[in-house]
């Protein structure tokens, strides 16, 4: 059967690897040694068929060395399988590491023609998508610097915002809303579900569950080169849940294709993200609207204090500097330590606002009708998109500190009751 | 029609790989892209006292006559330098995008080659002006440049690919650069050798013909330096050896590019 555009297909595939005990790959040594180099041979992938529909999202789970990233890799086609096949159907973009080929030595515009050119873009078409990728990236006149003078969040956005424009049948990612802050990651996420009404199938490989539970309708539990599960993202994920903590807590400890392999160089690196965050300035955007003032309201008045359990509102002062077609408004609650306790937005919560004309101003106001915050201080941050575009964000822009109703301490209110009952003794059960 | 299409859309990043070798190279530098035409004329201006001062070369013209081995030289030498460790240094690249790979070495080389152009149009107009033979021959100039380019890479893909899972292949090339140099007729013609020489003929041809690069070389000096037409056995060697070398390179990086993103 043919693959319609943006399917893909994978039929009895698998692949081996070979750990190498004792690395080698100079002439000499090929030349001079006199049996083969020793090593074990392991399959990342066994036996896999896979049909990936056009317009799905899929999210890949799996521990760390399971075979996901390989899965991904073939179906980029960077590496071949040793049997069964690989099909895809129209163009495919694998951002398997942001920035992958940014030299440090130029400056961000020739990067970011260069970067478009290795997703297959031409110089018209990065041309044509300059203004929208500046404006994403929002990184401002550094753009004319060299990239090694950029903070690493400065190359991130940089790079997500070529990678998120490339505009491929089937994206392939990797772990690549793994970097970046939270603030980042939104804004990600947010180019995602604006790729997915296009139509555009994306492949996620993620050992993180969060972004898998938002944006995918399918989910996949890699396990030991096998599809263990396929079905919707709540199953798979309960599922990836007991399996890791069946296993104990090596979901991050990588190189393990399987247990005994721990102690050899791995030939295929496993993910190798390294968490990026700081993104100095607390402010970006395209600034085609503006949040003008943003506040915290309960009852009626502005506030920078709460008590656990009262109402709070976010209130956001909108001016809309160009029309905004589909706008979007984001809130995200961050603890002093910044841990996420909360982020939402209203495309997330599945409400429509209308577009706003040239010019116009709104108030938007985020009801917490109760404050399930027990004791401590939270930072909060404020976004408003078009169409998956970021207009404006404000990181981690307005304090609000919680004071406990109960006794207890800690961040979220569990506040409950104790009870206590006897156990009958077995004397008494006897009689 | 899937790999015309993928090479149709691999076009931008070759030009942009070719812009960034070529920038990447002088990035930095107060003289910038002058280096491209200093460095030449800086090896002429040594080989002429040595060879013409020194050792008393008869030859009219002495210097052009090296800025044409040179350049050919350049062209060849350089490229397969250039092309055998530049998977190695993009493996950023292959790890993580899919496209023909085959691009990152032709545009090492094609970056490279731009150097030898610059030296043809430095010595283009000496020897029309200087010459003593016809001008006819040079129509056969872009031919032999093509062939050597043709040559250059095939050998750079084959050897590109290797580096990859060799790695010395890149310092086995770096320690054979000066002895080649001179077992190539850059200084000297095999026509104008010392009868002690002259008296070994095998010895000459197996350095004239055993030599890949050799009947490149003496076939560019006949039509560019000398203006006359090129002997018939260079000519078919020339053809022979490039397309050859082209074949063999493109296959065999097709055999050893499958598993490359293993091994970077």
């Amino acid at each position: 059967m043919a693959l319609a555009r943006g399917g893909a297909r994978l039929t009895g595939v698998s692949r081996r690897f070979r750990v190498l005990h004792d690395k080698s790959s100079t002439l000499k040594e090929v030349l001079v040694r006199r049996q083969r180099a020793t090593y074990t041979e392991l399959w990342a992938l066994r036996d896999v068929d896979l049909e990936i529909e056009p317009g799905q999202s899929i999210g890949i789970v799996g521990r760390n060395g399971s075979g996901k990233s390989t899965l991904l890799k073939l179906l980029a086609g960077i590496i071949p399988p040793h049997e069964g096949t690989v099909e895809t159907c129209g163009t495919v973009a694998s951002m398997l590491e942001l920035g992958s080929g940014f030299h440090p030595d130029f400056t961000g515009l020739e990067n970011v023609y260069m970067n478009g050119a290795i997703y297959g873009l031409g110089e018209k078409e990065v041309r044509a998508r300059l203004d929208e990728i500046l404006a994403f990236a929002g990184i401002g006149d550094f753009i004319d610097m060299p990239v090694r003078t950029y903070s690493s969040g400065m190359q991130m956005r940089l790079a997500f915002a070529v990678a998120s424009h490339v505009d491929p049948d089937i994206l392939l990612l990797d772990e690549v809303l793994a970097v970046g802050d939270e603030a980042f990651q939104a804004k990600c996420l947010e180019k995602m579900y604006a790729y997915r009404r296009r139509g555009g199938t994306i492949v996620f490989v993620s050992h993180d569950p969060g972004p898998v539970e938002q944006m995918c309708d399918r989910a996949i539990l890699v396990s030991d080169g096998i599809i263990l599960a396929d079905d919707v993202p709540s199953k798979v994920l309960a599922m990836y849940h007991r399996q890791l903590a069946d296993r104990g807590s090596d979901a991050d400890t990588g190189h393990q294709f399987s247990d005994t392999s721990d102690e050899h160089p791995v030939v295929d690196a496993p993910d190798d993200d390294a968490p990026v965050n700081e993104a100095e300035d607390r402010e970006w955007g395209n600034r085609r609207a503006l949040i003008t003032k943003a506040e915290i309201v309960s009852e009626g008045v502005t506030r920078d204090r709460v008590t656990s359990g009262d109402p709070v509102a976010v209130r956001l002062h909108v001016q809309a500097v160009d029309t905004i077609v589909n706008p979007i408004f984001g809130v995200q609650f961050h603890s002093i330590d910044r841990t996420l306790a909360y982020e939402t937005h209203s495309g997330l919560d599945g409400v429509g606002f209308p577009a706003i004309p040239m010019g116009g101003s709104v108030i938007v106001d985020f009801c917490v009708p109760s404050i399930p915050v027990h004791t401590g201080q939270l930072k909060v941050s404020l976004g408003v998109s078009d169409d998956g575009i970021l207009c404006h964000h404000l990181e981690q822009w307005l304090d609000l500190t919680v004071f406990a109703a109960s006794a207890g301490n800690g961040l979220v209110d569990m506040s409950g009751g104790w009870t206590m009952s006897a156990v009958p003794s077995p004397s008494e059960m006897g009689a | 029609m899937a790999t015309t299409s993928a090479a149709l859309r691999s076009g931008p990043l070759y030009r942009n790989l070719v812009r960034r070798e070529v920038r990447q190279r002088y990035k930095g530098s107060v003289v910038g892209l002058g280096w491209t035409l200093l460095n030449p004329l800086i090896m002429v201006g040594a080989y002429w006292i040595v060879f013409k001062f020194l050792f008393g070369s008869p030859m009219p013209n002495y210097a052009l006559f090296i800025l044409v081995g040179l350049m050919v030289w350049t062209l060849f030498y350089g490229g397969i330098t250039v092309a055998s460790s530049s998977l190695v240094s993009n493996s950023a690249l292959i790890t993580k995008v899919r496209f023909p790979r085959e691009i990152i070495p032709l545009a090492s080389v094609t970056a490279n080659s731009i150097i030898a152009m610059a030296m043809v149009a430095i010595a283009l107009p000496f020897c029309i002006t200087l010459g003593s033979g016809s001008l006819w021959p040079l129509i056969l100039l872009p031919v032999f440049l093509v062939l050597t380019a043709a040559l250059t890479c095939g050998l750079g893909l084959l050897l590109g690919a290797l580096n990859v899972y060799f790695r010395d292949v890149e310092h086995v090339l770096t320690a054979l650069g000066i002895p080649w140099f001179f077992l190539t007729p850059i200084f000297y013609t095999y026509s104008s050798l010392p009868a002690s020489a002259a008296s070994h003929q095998t010895l000459v041809n197996v350095l004239h013909y055993g030599n890949p690069i050799s009947p490149f070389v003496v076939a560019i000096q006949d039509v560019l330096f000398f203006g006359s037409w090129p002997a018939l056995s260079d000519t078919i060697y020339c053809f022979v050896a490039a397309s050859l070398a082209l074949w063999i390179g493109l296959w065999a990086f097709h055999k050893l590019e499958r598993e490359m993103a293993v091994e970077l």
